[in-house]
């Protein structure tokens, strides 16, 4: 069952362009699905919503390569979920504040809200989560600061 | 029906995100806004659409159900000016059909044009570029 699954994100890391990372270290694939695991609980935690992060990667991999980026990227369970909510129920980024001092803090705080009403918040103090930001559509729309989506970068 | 207008093409060939950029971009500008395939077989909300809209690289966007009605019944006219754009993506580049380039539109495509391009800029550390 777990070689299984571990075959399935193995071929979906390959296809978000991140399949030398298997190849690198046979282990990085256990591990990485043992994170995608708690992101996945951290989502039901936060959301109330059971989901296998996995099995919707697999059932949507064009939509979720952007999520296997992050996970590869250390992104934490927590801030995974956030990016799973925006990418699989299409919510937007409301509002980002980024704190950093040099050899004594970081802190991420974003926030994000459903299309249909509801907010909510994440904080991280780990440097790593900061990789989201490259991922978050940036956008001006009549003018005025938007960030909606969260996208993968180009692997070519 | 009538839609005429301007095709205002963008040089980038299209790809699989592309329709969740752009529909995230309408959102914004049209909150009360609707997308249509252009088979017609399916239409909704832009939020709906993004979850549940089969893949298309051809479509239109409303401003509103309003419009939608107006540019079914009508075609285009001067009621409905500047409440639809058709998108059209292919390999070549992505051609946005509207009433005018000037208007209204005019901004908005500029901000969409900046958001579809910047959005292709990033690479991954795997990918043998830098950021």
């Amino acid at each position: 069952m777990s070689d299984g699954r571990e075959a399935d994100l193995a071929r979906l890391l390959d296809g978000a362009g991140l399949g030398w990372l298997g190849r690198s270290d046979a282990r990085a694939v256990s591990g990485l699905l043992g994170e995608l695991d708690k992101a996945g609980a951290e989502y039901e935690s936060k959301f109330g919503t059971r989901v296998d992060l996995l099995a919707a990667c697999n059932a949507r991999p064009e939509d979720t390569r952007a999520l296997l980026q992050a996970l590869a990227a250390s992104v934490s369970p927590p801030l995974l979920a956030m990016v799973a909510r925006v990418l699989l129920r299409k919510a937007e980024v409301v509002e980002v504040r980024f704190d950093f001092v040099s050899q004594r803090s970081s802190h991420l705080h974003v926030v994000v809200a459903d299309p249909e009403g509801g907010r909510h918040e994440f904080d991280s103090d780990r440097l790593w989560d900061v990789e989201v930001l490259r991922h978050f559509g940036l956008m001006m729309v009549d003018g005025k600061p938007a960030i909606d989506g969260f996208y993968a970068a180009r692997t070519s | 029906m009538t839609i005429g207008g301007h095709d205002v093409i963008l040089p980038f060939g299209w790809e699989p995100e592309d329709r969740d950029r752009i529909l995230r971009f309408f959102r914004h500008v049209w909150p009360q806004g609707l997308y249509e395939d252009a088979l017609g077989a399916y239409a909704g909300s832009f939020s709906e659409a993004l979850r549940f809209a089969p893949p298309s690289n051809e479509f239109f966007v409303y401003a509103s159900q309003e419009a939608w009605t107006e540019w079914e019944s009508e075609g285009a006219s001067a009621a409905n000016l500047d409440t639809m754009v058709h998108v059209i993506g292919d390999t070549t580049g992505i051609t946005l059909v509207i009433d005018s380039p000037h208007g209204p539109m005019e901004g908005r495509l500029t901000e969409l044009l900046e958001f579809l391009a910047r959005n292709r800029l990033i690479v991954t550390r795997g990918g043998g570029r830098a950021a």
